[in-house]
């Protein structure tokens, strides 16, 4: 409120006013009377009026007068005080002191003058002005007064609107109390979660409507509002309270209490604010829960849990962690040592793969790798990490190298499974063999004993036909027997690397010659034409003539047998190479297939132990024949076609040298249409290196020892490629290649010399397509072959046959991981469609599938073409029975079970059975 | 030892005269047949009382074509014995679960050989 007023009245005015003012003293009691009476008069004024006591009238009416008698000496001071006093009574109801104090100037500025003349002239109007001005005093008070309390009703009612409507918007439960604590608001929340509504509530005990309990006790909570009105301060609630419903619910909640103070700072009731903990406790627990099973994993040492901060490196790492890596915390923690100095170096791409996969979608799969331990060993782990926000990770670290050992010996014994497999075919072979062998040499003897005990004993006279006819079958029984006996030794000498050669000058023409006549008479029966063709620049050769004449004998007995009357036989000579030549019997005959001729030199297999009988032949003529050729520094082969006759050739040196024992061609195929390498080493290890390296990069491979068997071989097919060494036993490597460039099939085949260093100037002016040097670098080899455009595809692909989607997907990830490419389905019918257009390198099978369980998809897949050799690797969750096994250890490669095998088991399999098992 | 009909079935010539000799000698009535189909020709035409088969034959085998004659109604009271140079063991076992009658190895004794077919007829009257 301001002191400074500005004057009433100017100095003039002013110099009026004692004299208005004697007037008005000395009719003051009279104008008090009027002023009374009028204001009884009128009603508002009247009420006001009884308000007042009458002695509080009178006391008024004296101070009124004293205050006149001041004002007459000219004292405004007290006037101006209780103008100030009232102004203050008006400011409280909202009407500024200004308003009010304008008012009363303008009243008393611009009508008392007025009154002044008046009364100068006419005592009763002074009067009825004054009234009149008092009158307008106290409308003009009482009318700004209800616009006041009309505005500031409005004003009420509207934030009590607004407070309504924010309480009611709450989510929270409000209750406000009066001063008592009883119930004087409450907002919808509130009344849900007490079961009260508002106007059953109010006015009602809180502690009535607000029943709280401690929830595990049972007992019954102070209601906050009390020690809020108590004490002042604001309250919130202990643990474990839960609030009743009137209904009887009890819920978890949590509140707060504060007091309701006006703008003076009196208090002026209590307001509380509640919620529903329930869910809140729920998620707790649960959280509690989850942690609580975290820790207990983390603390059980069943698993390494290690975290990793992106800047700080490992920042935590559990009990079970340390045991595997050996090393105590403080070591690892701090970026001291971390994940990169725990990992052996072999790991760090997989490492670094993980790492990025982590980046990229905030997971890292499971994967494995090795640990080092500070006492140096190594533990294997299987490792799955995943983001835990921005900077730091965690990841579950679990030890495998129970897992590996066990994998270890599972290895080890499928391959001990194959390899007695392998065994136990080759002594079924070998019994059978011994079999027929045994039944072969008694059916002479048979002959012989039996027509000699006749004879002996008189059954048949001497003079008789008959008689000549049993000695002479005895001859011929006893010759034939003689026979067999002889090559069975042969054979067994052989293969106890015990034949010895006796190298000699041979004419050809005359050898051929002298074997032509042994059988001139076969042929002739059967009306066969024998032609012998000996080239002219071949007319001596230095070698062992019985067993030349013996492999000659051979291959011309069987050609004649084999071919129907009217046929032509011809037999070839000409010189191989500068160091070579070879002997060619062809002929018209029935011919052999392709499947056929790879077991035709072999010793336990006969074509068809029948057709051997019929021809009455020993069986073992071109397994001999094969023998005794490569044991010569040789090699033996055959080209044929069912219905079109067969060529079979052997391949000499033409001067002979005592060589070690060469070690026989081998045949190794790849996936089908994988291409072809022909691998021309000596050495035994520098040729398993390179076969090796080629089997594994999925090349399909043939090998040869000496120049002999590798023109042998370039003979039979076209290769995409073709390895070389320089040195060979029997020949020089390029003259060597030069032959095998002369034939049909190889002759532009790219060629990789692979040798000693010192030769490698020896390979210049000849066309080869590169030149490594030993010992080889398996990369080297595998880009220069793809240089020269024989690529390997590592694949085909791999089908997974399994309708587990985890497991395929586990699967398919296991093998992309080593280069295989894998095509998944998830039904059988579906794997045979697929393997129908394009046959598979490998089959990893589920066994229990819907529609077609894994054992009739099996037997449906061996049926078709190209799969009939395709491995198939079971995998499976069935427990196999005898019987299960018995069913699918003639078609397939391997059986591993789901969940015991883990993926490397498998790929050691795959590795195992790819390129096929057959080594030929 | 009157004329029973024997069918003698070898591959070996050599084999199948010796055999038809000392059979015939001993009065029974021989054939011979080289191979399985000529066996089944000669068994259909001539009804045979025992047929002597040499296990190992070009084609179906002699135990084979045994099997087969057992099964077969028509042929079942057929006498078969088994003719073979194996002597290996289990091979007599081989022989009769393929329903021989009886085994008999190779070499013969030309001298007890009619005697001894002629006991084992007697015992499967």
């Amino acid at each position: 409120m301001t002191t400074d007023l500005p004057a009433w009245f100017s100095a003039e005015e002013a110099a009026g006013l004692p004299d208005f003012w004697r007037v008005y003293e000395a009719h003051y009691e009279a104008l008090n009377e009027s002023a009374l009476r009028a204001m009884r008069a009128e009603p508002r004024l009247a009420a006001l009026l009884a308000t007042i006591a009458p002695d509080q009238l009178k006391a008024e009416q004296r101070a009124g007068r004293e205050r006149m008698r001041r004002l007459i000496k000219g004292d405004w001071s007290d006037y101006q005080n209780n103008l100030r006093v009232q102004g203050a009574v008006y400011a409280r109801m909202g009407i500024s002191f200004e308003t009010w104090y304008r008012l009363v100037r303008i009243a008393a500025r611009d009508i008392l003058p007025l009154l002044v003349s008046a009364h100068a002239n006419e005592p009763a109007r002074l009067t009825a002005a004054l009234l009149g001005m008092q009158a307008f005093f106290d409308w003009a008070m009482a009318m700004l007064g209800e616009v006041y309390l009309s505005t500031k009703e409005a004003a009420i009612r509207a934030s009590e609107q607004d407070l309504a409507t924010t309480l009611n918007s709450i989510g929270d439960g409000v209750i406000a109390t009066d001063l008592d604590g009883r119930v004087a608001r409450m907002n919808p929340v509130a009344e849900r979660l007490t079961g009260w509504e508002l106007t059953e509530a109010k006015g009602k005990p809180l502690e009535e409507v607000f029943h709280i309990v401690n929830a595990r006790t049972r007992s019954r909570v102070e209601s906050p509002a009390a020690r809020v009105l108590r004490e002042g301060i604001v309250v919130g609630l202990a643990n474990h309270t839960a609030l009743v419903a009137k209904d009887g619910t009890e819920r978890p909640i949590a509140d707060s209490g504060a007091p309701i103070r006006d703008e003076h700072g009196t208090m002026r009731g209590v307001v509380l604010v509640f919620r529903d903990q329930t869910e809140q406790y729920a998620a707790e627990a649960a959280l509690r829960r989850s942690e609580n099973r975290f820790r207990r994993l983390s603390e059980a040492g069943l698993l390494g849990v290690i975290e990793t901060d992106a800047s700080s490196g490992l920042v935590e790492a559990n009990d079970a962690f340390l045991a595997m890596v050996g090393h105590r915390r403080e070591d690892l923690i701090g970026g001291k040592l971390g994940g990169q100095e725990l990992t052996p170096p072999e790991w760090a791409s997989q490492d670094e793969a993980a790492r990025e996969e982590l980046a990229s979608s905030g997971v890292a799969h499971l994967y494995e790798k090795e640990y080092l331990r500070k006492d140096g060993g190594r533990v294997p782990v299987l490792l799955g990490a995943a983001m835990l926000d921005a900077q730091r990770s965690i990841a579950f670290v679990l030890d495998i190298s129970r897992q590996k050992q066990l994998e270890g010996f599972r290895i080890r014994s499928l391959q001990l499974e194959t390899e007695n497999r392998r065994i136990q075919e080759a002594n079924r072979l070998k019994s059978e063999f011994l079999a027929n062998m045994s039944h072969e040499l008694r059916t002479p003897l048979n002959a012989i004993i039996g027509f000699a005990e006749l004879l002996h004993d008189g059954q048949v006279q001497p003079e008789t036909p008959q008689f000549k006819e049993f000695l002479g079958d005895i001859l011929a029984s006893g010759r034939h027997l003689l026979q067999l006996i002889n090559d069975v030794l042969d054979l067994a000498k052989v293969e106890a690397g015990r034949v010895e050669f006796h190298p000699e000058a041979v004419e050809l023409r005359k050898l051929v010659g002298e074997v032509v006549a042994i059988l001139r008479t076969i042929a002739a029966s059967k009306r066969i034409r024998v032609a012998i063709d000996i080239s002219p620049e071949l007319p001596m050769v230095h070698v062992d003539a019985s067993r030349l004449k013996q492999v000659l004998y051979n291959y011309l007995s069987n050609a004649l047998k084999f071919t129907g009357e009217e046929g032509r036989v011809a037999v070839r000579a000409r010189p191989e190479g500068a160091s070579f030549f070879r002997v060619e019997v062809e002929d018209t005959g029935i011919g052999i297939s392709d499947a056929d001729a790879g077991k035709l030199f072999s010793e336990f297999q006969q074509l068809d132990a029948g057709a051997a009988k019929k021809h009455e032949g020993t069986g073992l003529g071109l397994a001999l024949t094969k023998r005794l050729a490569e044991a010569q520094g040789g090699a033996v082969g055959v080209t044929s076609a069912p219905g079109k006759g067969s060529t079979f050739f052997v391949m000499l040196p033409r001067s002979a040298t005592q060589a070690e024992p060469m070690p026989a061609p081998r045949r190794l195929p790849g996936a089908p249409g994988a291409p072809s390498i022909l691998v021309i080493e000596d050495n035994p290890r520098d040729q398993a290196v390179i076969v090796r390296a080629l089997t594994s990069a999925g090349y399909s491979v043939e090998t040869a020892s000496s120049g002999a068997q590798a023109i042998a071989r370039s003979e039979e097919r076209a290769f995409d490629a073709i390895t070389l060494d320089l040195l060979l036993p029997d020949a020089n490597g390029l003259e060597v290649l030069r032959s095998i460039r002369a034939g049909a099939l190889n002759h532009a085949v790219p060629v990789i010399v692979i040798t000693v260093v010192t030769e490698r100037g020896a390979a210049a002016g000849v066309a080869v397509h590169d030149v490594l040097a030993k010992p080889l670098e398996e990369s080297a080899m595998l880009k220069s072959l793809e240089r020269a455009g024989v690529r390997s595809e590592r694949s085909g692909h791999v089908l997974v046959v399994d309708d587990d989607h985890g497991s395929s997907k586990l699967m398919a990830a296991t093998l992309a991981r080593l280069g295989y490419r894998s095509v998944p389905v998830p039904r059988g019918a579906e794997g045979l469609r697929l393997s129908a257009e394009a046959p598979p390198m490998a089959v990893i099978l589920d066994l229990l599938m819907p529609e077609m369980d894994g054992f009739e998809f099996l037997e449906r897949f061996r049926q078709l073409p190209r799969c009939r050799s395709v491995p198939v690797i079971v995998w499976t969750v069935k427990d196999l029975t005898m019987e299960d096994h018995r069913r699918l250890r003639s078609t397939v490669q391997g059986v591993l079970q789901k969940g015991q095998d883990a993926g490397a088991a498998v790929l050691e399999a795959l590795r195992s059975f790819l390129p096929a098992v057959q080594e030929q | 030892m009157s004329g029973e009909r024997i069918l003698v079935v070898d591959d070996n010539g050599a084999n199948l005269k010796l055999v038809a000799f000392v059979l015939g000698a001993a009065g029974f009535e021989v054939r011979t047949a080289k191979s399985a189909d000529e066996a089944r020709a000669a068994i259909a035409e001539w009804s045979p009382l025992l047929v002597l088969m040499d296990v190992q034959l070009p084609g179906t085998d002699g135990l084979t074509l045994t099997r087969e004659l057992k099964a077969d109604p028509r042929t079942r009271k057929l006498l078969i014995v088994a003719f073979t140079a194996y002597a290996m063991r289990g091979d007599e076992q081989k022989a009769l679960e393929a329903g021989c009658d009886g085994y008999l190895t190779k070499p013969i004794d030309t001298r007890t050989f009619g005697g001894r077919v002629a006991a084992f007829l007697a015992e499967h009257e």
